[in-house]
């Protein structure tokens, strides 16, 4: 089990979302048809351009 | 609009984000009665987004954060009613949530397109009976 800690967004701890990201690879999707990689893939890079340019505002 | 929370590893990597806000639903009237609820629109805690790294999923990370998003809807409790913790996810992580004891709504916002968001609930003093069982 990974020890967390847990913190709410902030200008200090902002550094920490930089490398983050939750857009699938091709690997992690081959159960899936173009379609729904597609769709899935818009959405998790909407994720991603929440917390680096959005959760902040 | 939300407040945003970011789950970081001992090595100081942020492994998950979460961002809560303020909710309400909507439940259709056999929703309302088995819950003995008498109102039609109920107040709620919502999971606006929650994500976990790519490289780091698969280690109960998602399921740590809700765990966190039930603790901040108890504590909002002490203050203001919330009976739901509520999300809207896609149709490939619904069976997610419902291991978490989700239930989708019957009621559901008008859907454009073929793949738009499932409305999901969970109902919190359900869930925290599970737990203590």
């Amino acid at each position: 089990m990974t020890d967390y800690e847990i913190l709410r967004l902030s200008e200090e701890n902002k550094y920490l979302t930089g490398g983050f990201t939750c857009v699938e690879t091709d690997s992690m999707l081959t159960e899936y048809t173009s379609k729904e990689r597609r769709r899935i893939r818009r959405h998790s890079k909407d994720m991603d351009n929440f917390l680096h340019s959005e959760a902040f505002d | 609009m939300s407040r945003t929370y970011l789950f970081v590893d001992e090595d100081g990597k942020l492994l998950a984000y979460l961002s809560l806000c303020n909710d309400a639903i909507r439940l259709e009237f056999e929703e309302r009665d088995n819950m003995s609820l008498p109102y039609a629109t109920i107040p709620a805690m919502k999971v606006a987004r929650l994500a976990v790294d790519i490289t780091k999923r698969g280690m109960g990370t998602g399921y740590y954060a809700l765990q966190f998003a039930v603790y901040v809807a108890q504590a909002v409790r002490d203050y203001s009613g919330v009976v739901f913790l509520t999300l809207d996810c896609y149709g490939h992580r619904v069976s997610y949530y419902e291991r978490f004891v989700f239930r989708r709504n019957l009621y559901q916002p008008v859907l454009l397109d073929y793949d738009s968001p499932v409305s999901m609930r969970l109902w919190i003093d359900e869930y925290l009976a599970g737990q203590s069982q």
